[in-house]
């Protein structure tokens, strides 16, 4: 027996390893939390001459009651009370850089630049989350032990506190996912009348993969892009009504003859442009955004704490 | 996008100390910008005696976040922040001989590989375990600081309202357990440690919080 064919002698027919086309992503917090009704949306306020935009708050419709006035007395002017919050919006950009060789050979889809549009418009969600989640950690009320795990109790004492300081909703809690899970876990050694709602599909859809479900009539999200607190041994999430927080944007303004090498993404909010340095032959894509992210009314929230 | 943090120095008070580690590699985890810690008169926590210390924020250093600007320029978010109540602890406020690396400054920054500092706190420190970042606390020296931070007037003690406020939170709290114990063993276990909360926070309101002159806004 003697020329058999084996794998190990055909060097010079065989490859190393070959490249699936498809790519696959790297595992990564994506959940967009910036969709639900109880983050005020400002939208877009670019052209209006300043980068901060001012939210003015007045104490109209209820916030003063009529008092009795005796028949005979004149009434007297009672004081408009008013407040503002402010939101200053900033620039953020995420840049990568690839040469012509890479792209020529790339199998995996990146020889099609517009292929990072999503990952620039994914880096500016992301962005927009963990703003959110940093800003709805600032409450001054907070609820929750340090070092202990979460619990119904906690959870039901904030959503207590938000209902004895007349919160409406839709509510909101943003919590880290080991928050949520050790929530689920309360909640399942209790049993009884209130029942832990699972999410459903048109509700994912809605609200994005972030979205855990309901309880207590509290839509509950789960990011890993809540901060830690107390040396990092605890997570603090939060608890809010509308109005809580407030994000804007500047959707990016066109650039006179650069039309063809900035793509407009997510609605106008990220502008993506494609720079070229043909004697390197590298092409630069920088995706840049102008965002601001403020706790509106302090007394819509409150902080949660439990272990990390 | 990632956070880029500049690595300078906070606007006042002492330098921060910056680390290296793992030479010139980094570690593997997201960059987080600079922060101030900040005290407010109704955030407090509890330990498992009952005993209430400071739970300190963070003011961070992000631009676009609670009205820093784009140059990371912390004066207007730092005067929200203080109309609301919030006193920011100036970086000097933790000796050397409160750190468990012994010198100065409450904050640490660390290169991360992606580009940019983690910012922590100088209790927490980095250990690399097969390309993960595992962050050690060291909760009894920070818990020291914290509770060195009142003794020397930086953070006012809790007033009568807050103390008050928990001790209500505490009973709430204690009665629901009581009437779940029955059916659920978690809730049972945790009606003992209640009690001693609630036995500690009365004795610590007996012991002398601040008097109280005016109610919580909630």
């Amino acid at each position: 027996m003697a020329n058999e064919i084996y794998y190990s002698g055909l060097g010079d027919l065989t490859v190393a390893e070959v490249i699936r086309n498809e790519l696959m992503l790297l595992l990564a917090d994506r959940a967009d939390l910036s969709a639900h009704p109880a983050i005020m949306q400002l939208g877009d306020v670019g052209a209006q001459g300043s980068t901060v935009v001012k939210i003015p708050l007045a104490g109209l419709d209820g916030y003063d009651v009529m008092t009795s006035v005796a028949e005979n007395a004149s009434s007297s002017n009672v004081f408009l009370t008013d407040a503002s919050a402010t939101v200053t919006i900033a620039r953020y950009a995420l840049q990568r850089e690839i040469s012509g060789l890479a792209q020529i050979t790339s199998s995996v889809g990146l020889r099609n630049l517009l292929r990072f549009l999503s990952d620039m418009v994914g880096g500016y969600r992301m962005a927009k989350t963990a703003a959110l989640a940093t800003a709805a950690s600032g409450f001054t009320s907070v609820k929750g032990t340090t070092g202990t795990a979460m619990t119904v109790e906690t959870f039901l004492s904030a959503r207590y506190a938000l209902q004895q300081a007349n919160v409406n909703g839709p509510l909101v809690s943003i919590l880290y996912p080991k928050q949520v899970t050790e929530l689920q876990d309360s909640i399942a050694s209790l049993g009884g009348a209130r029942q832990y709602k699972e999410p459903t599909q048109d509700m994912i859809d809605r609200f994005g993969q972030g979205y855990q479900g309901s309880f207590a009539g509290v839509d509950i999200f789960a990011s890993s892009k809540v901060p830690s607190a107390n040396a990092g041994a605890d997570s603090k999430g939060a608890m809010m009504g509308h109005g809580a927080l407030a994000q804007a944007f500047a959707s990016p303004p066109p650039v006179p003859g650069a039309e063809g090498s900035i793509v407009v993404a997510d609605g106008g909010q990220v502008a993506v442009e494609f720079e070229r340095s043909a004697s390197a032959d590298l092409t630069k894509i920088v995706g840049r955004s102008y965002f601001g992210t403020a706790k509106v009314q302090d007394a819509l929230g409150v902080a949660i704490l439990s272990r990390r | 996008m990632p956070i880029i943090s500049h690595g300078a120095a906070p606007s006042t008070g002492a330098l921060p100390v910056m680390q290296s580690y793992g030479g010139n590699q980094g570690l593997p985890t997201d960059p987080s910008p600079e922060f101030f810690l900040r005290a407010h008169p109704f955030s407090w926590n509890m330990d498992g005696d009952g005993n209430l210390f400071p739970c300190l924020d963070r003011l961070w250093k992000m631009p676009g976040l609670n009205n820093v600007d784009e140059f990371g320029d912390t004066s207007m978010a730092e005067a929200i922040s203080s109309k609301e109540g919030w006193k920011t602890i100036p970086l000097e406020a933790a000796e050397a001989g409160d750190t468990p690396d012994g010198r100065p400054g409450y904050l640490r920054g660390y290169p991360t590989r992606r580009g940019g500092m983690v910012w922590v706190t100088a209790w927490e420190s980095p250990e690399v375990l097969a390309d993960r970042v595992v962050w050690h606390s060291d909760q009894a020296g920070y818990r020291k600081w914290l509770d060195a931070l009142v003794t020397r007037g930086v953070v006012a003690r809790p007033h009568t309202s807050v103390v008050e406020e928990k001790i209500q939170e505490l009973v709430s709290q204690l009665q629901q357990a009581q009437s779940q114990a029955a059916f659920s063993p978690p809730a049972a276990a945790r009606v003992d440690g209640l009690r001693t909360q609630l036995d500690g926070l009365k004795a610590f309101a007996a012991g002398g919080a601040a008097p109280a002159t005016r109610s919580p806004k909630k």
